[in-house]
């Protein structure tokens, strides 16, 4: 089955409507992390660059994820620790830290993030799937 | 001291997963009325807890992922992840090169978005170009 010329507008809007459920779950029991981290990887002409992975390290544990259509990856639920990322598909001189925000918006369960901007050389494999 | 005993909390969850089949629905008939295919309540309840319960399947836990994964259904197809048509839909929900199950389906949906918007930019070229010529 092929989507339909309305097939946007319907997956938009139900795409934000599936956003108002972040973290929900049917446990009767919540969370209690709060902190996140998101980085933002752009080329050297300010383009996102979509599907690098990312990793995200701290003690004994490793997170990997990718980039989305607007170079964006987010790390959610994470506990208030020190994290290291590396871009694991590029070498180390192909990409450089410009930028780190601390933000605090008040009690959700996003309340506290850490952004990253990142400039990088655009790997070969930065194509759709 | 107030316990909460574990089969509290599983009632708990039993009116919170039935509450949020119930959502569900009327999420369906929010966004999807215009591509439904003609069925009655009941069945359409059925797809849509059937749906659901795969999306479990991919790991997706949290009901933004759950959301997400039955808005594809409506969109490309209830069984979209089994269709050989859609392999890279299923690559993107089993790839291994991210952890968590709803960053996959968030990423999923990202790139369903971008490829329609393509579709889109398409069609409006082609009716365009038809018009001029």
């Amino acid at each position: 089955m092929s989507a339909s010329p309305n097939s946007l507008s319907a997956l938009t809007a139900a795409e934000d409507s599936a956003k108002q459920q972040a973290f929900a779950t049917d446990s009767a029991v919540l969370p209690c992390q709060k902190h996140a981290i998101e980085i933002v990887v752009w080329n050297e002409s300010d383009q996102p660059l979509a599907h690098i992975p990312v990793e995200l390290r701290r003690p004994m544990q490793v997170s990997r994820s990718k980039t989305d259509s607007s170079g964006l990856v987010r790390f959610d639920g994470l506990p208030d620790e020190s994290y290291q990322y590396t871009l694991p598909t590029l070498d180390a001189d192909a990409w450089e830290q410009i930028r780190e925000t601390n933000v605090a918006t008040g009690n959700g369960p996003d309340a506290q993030w850490t952004s990253a901007a990142v400039k990088a050389a655009a790997p070969q494999t930065s194509s759709h799937p | 001291m107030l316990t909460i005993r574990a089969s509290q909390l599983a009632l708990l969850e039993q009116a919170r997963v039935a509450s949020f089949s119930d959502d569900m629905q009327a999420h369906v008939l929010r966004h999807f009325s215009n591509s439904l295919p003609d069925i009655d309540g009941i069945t359409l309840q059925l797809a849509i807890d059937q749906t659901l319960l795969r999306a479990r399947e991919y790991g997706l836990e949290n009901r933004a992922s759950r959301c997400r994964f039955l808005n594809l259904a409506l969109i490309y197809g209830w069984q979209f992840d089994t269709d050989p048509q859609n392999a890279w839909m299923r690559e993107m929900l089993r790839d291994t090169e991210v952890s968590s199950a709803d960053d996959r389906i968030r990423l999923l949906v990202d790139e369903c978005l971008y490829r329609l918007r393509i579709e889109e930019q398409n069609r409006r070229l082609r009716s365009n170009f038809a018009v001029s010529a």
